[in-house]
């Protein structure tokens, strides 16, 4: 996997952070085919490992697409090091095969196979990192008990339980190939009080336990910011004031 | 991902869809069962046509076109409208090449099966197959005038046994309303079971068929032909020595061997030319290929029928997956997420594909087989071919390949949409 050239260059410029780069955007920009103004933008934004982001923004700000370049789906201009890696440089199969060994994604909804298992679901996300093995079951099955889902259900098909349920399955999924990098886009926005309460505390708890996972949690609901290391809009990613990595600290 | 967890995902992703899958599987089942059934029958047919007859040189018979005294003289097909003169018969085993003759009698019947009136060197020298002669199961041949020897089916489907008394009808119907009632016949043998036509008829002797054929105030007085001296009015026929049993003035046919091959154009040459009857000789093998000649028409039409389905039930199975890429636009755009290769989603497509197609071939398999198992016992008795599915032949292999590869190249046009929305 080639390293960025600059990975440590970023991480010696740097006087406040102890620790290395997450991520590292330079100018990244990304224009859809059909527009010609760009949804992305980002002069510099550096996060490093280990640290919680809240990122919010309006609807059509192009969250969703930070989220897919940070992820390696879509390509922009610019320079992107996720971990270390810049995923421009990879080919698509290693690109593919980086994001399912070091990524985990959880969306807004759709987040399951519907015609899968909770536990397939699961289990097809270790599959596609290469981590089927014999003890993948044990703690796909783990991770379904930390959701509070009845064992009766784990083999149940998806799209039969509820969407709150959905959605902590969709976080045991992210998790199961145990991710330096956890991106949320909107998770909670479907979910009713109760239920995202569920999901911010099985989150808060795997945080507590993973200190060098990453997370990035995009949503419009300013009230989870609180979960965070720090909160940033994206206005303020695309005129650059998130630069020197110093982010709104709570 | 593991070929395992993919196979597992394509099988639940068919299961998700059952509706339309079950509808297209139906499609191919049915494209299926129509290419294989209607080539199986064919060969079935052509083999069955190609082994009744073996060793026979010339077929003798009144003017008439080849195919239709093969298919009347052999495979009992059709009704015999003219016959040849006894006479002419006797001229043809008394030629210096002719090694054997069998006179073939047609005209009555037994409960629809046909009755074949002719003489010993039947049992001897007619062959089918490959070169196989005729065997008995059970009893032995006809030797005296009211004695029947019994096709395998005829005894199997009527249940006759040896010593069994019968009664032969006037005609060809299955009911027919004049019997030769006065004149019963005993079952003497039964023959082995050869899967060709001979199966299906029963065997008695020209002098027996003759002789029901005359009028009930001559069941002592037998009838003689005319160029015969009269016989013993105190003896029935069964009494009577060989010479003096009665002679038919005519037959519909004899199938006749040659002492050798090189001859035969030649007196095939000189019976058709022969001035004092019009008489046909036909090779048996030449007839048969003007036989699947006229048919190969049908056989192309039938067989441009089923690829046609089949082309269709392909297409059905394309549109399927092509109407549900949309549905699966978020399924496809998580797997993306967890890590699937644009590849992986390809070949999750054609998996589920071929799965499909795999399946329409089992379930048309499947219920080309039983039909064939039903349709089997009716094929043997009313036509004498065994249209069993004896093996798997490489051309039934080459048939399914087609079909999974005709599969394989529509389910990669959605299988290539998959893949390149979700690059």
């Amino acid at each position: 996997m080639p390293q960025t050239q600059d990975f440590n260059h970023e991480l010696a410029d740097s006087h406040l952070i102890k620790r290395p780069l997450a991520i590292c955007a330079n100018a990244l920009s990304f224009t859809y085919s059909n527009s010609l103004d760009p949804i992305v933008q980002i002069p510099k934004w550096q996060v490093v490992v280990g640290e919680r982001v809240f990122l919010q923004g309006a609807s059509g700000m192009g969250k969703s697409t930070l989220l897919q370049l940070l992820c390696g789906l879509r390509i922009g201009s610019g320079k992107l090091s996720v971990e270390g890696v810049e995923l421009a440089q990879l080919s698509a199969a290693k690109r593919d095969r980086f994001r399912a060994q070091n990524i985990g994604v959880v969306f807004q909804q759709f987040n399951l196979i519907p015609y899968l298992s909770s536990l397939d679901n699961i289990l097809l996300a270790a599959s596609l990192a290469g981590r089927a093995n014999a003890q993948t079951k044990a703690l796909a099955q783990s991770l379904l008990s930390d959701t509070g889902l009845a064992p009766k259900l784990w083999q149940q098909r998806a799209d039969t339980l509820s969407i709150g349920q959905q959605q902590r399955i969709a976080i045991a999924r992210a998790l199961i190939n145990s991710p330096s990098l956890l991106l949320f886009d909107e998770p909670t926005s479907a979910l009713d009080e109760v239920n995202r309460n569920l999901f911010m505390q099985m989150l808060s708890t795997y945080i507590e336990g993973h200190k060098n996972t990453t997370v990035i949690f995009v949503s419009h609901d300013t009230r989870l910011a609180s979960y965070f290391d720090s909160s940033i809009a994206l206005s303020e990613l695309s005129s650059g004031r998130a630069g020197e990595a110093d982010n709104h600290a709570h | 991902m593991h070929i395992n967890r993919m196979l597992k995902v394509a099988w639940q992703s068919l299961l998700y869809r059952r509706g339309s899958v079950v509808l297209t599987v139906i499609a191919i089942a049915v494209s299926v069962f129509t290419l294989l059934g209607t080539e199986h029958v064919r060969q079935a047919a052509k083999q069955g046509f190609n082994s009744t007859v073996s060793g026979v040189d010339l077929i003798v018979g009144p003017r008439t076109s080849d195919v239709n005294l093969l298919l009347t003289t052999v495979f009992r097909i059709g009704n015999p409208s003219q016959n040849m003169s006894w006479d002419s018969y006797q001229g043809l085993i008394n030629h210096k090449n002719v090694a054997w003759a069998i006179p073939i009698s047609l005209g009555d019947s037994h409960q629809g099966f046909r009755v074949v009136g002719t003489e010993a060197p039947f049992f001897t020298q007619f062959q089918y197959g490959q070169s196989r002669k005729l065997t008995f199961t059970k009893g032995r041949a006809f030797s005296d005038v009211y004695d029947v020897a019994l096709g395998s089916q005829v005894a199997k489907q009527l249940r006759y046994e040896l010593s069994d008394k019968l009664i032969l009808a006037h005609g060809l119907s299955a009911t027919s309303f004049h019997k030769h009632d006065a004149y019963p016949f005993r079952v003497v043998g039964v023959l082995a079971a050869t899967g060709t036509p001979v199966d299906n008829a029963l065997y008695v002797s020209l002098a027996g068929l003759e002789a029901i054929h005359q009028p009930p105030s001559n069941l002592h007085q037998p009838p003689n032909n005319p160029h015969q001296p009269p016989n013993n009015p105190h003896q029935t026929p069964n009494e009577q020595s060989s010479e003096q049993q009665p002679k038919p003035a005519s037959i519909t046919a004899a199938m006749i061997g040659l002492t050798s091959k090189l001859a035969t154009f030649k007196v095939q040459r000189e019976i058709s030319t022969a001035t004092q009857e019009p008489l046909s000789a036909i090779l048996p093998g030449v007839a048969l290929t003007q036989l699947w000649q006229m048919s190969r028409g049908l056989e192309n039409t039938l067989q441009l029928m089923a690829r046609l389905i089949l082309f269709a039930s392909l297409l059905g199975l394309g549109a399927m997956f092509l109407a549900t890429l949309r549905e699966r636009r978020y399924e496809l755009a998580v797997m993306r997420t967890l890590g699937a290769s644009s590849l992986t989603i390809f070949s999750l497509i054609e998996i589920e594909s071929l799965s499909v197609a795999l399946l329409g071939i089992l379930l048309g398999c499947r219920h080309l087989v039983l039909v064939i198992t039903i349709a089997n016992p009716w094929a043997v008795a009313e036509y004498g071919i065994d249209i069993g599915l004896a093996r798997v032949t490489s051309h039934h292999l080459i048939t399914l390949s087609y079909v999974l590869f005709g599969a394989m190249l529509v389910g990669a046009v959605p299988a290539l949409m998959g893949f390149l929305r979700s690059r």
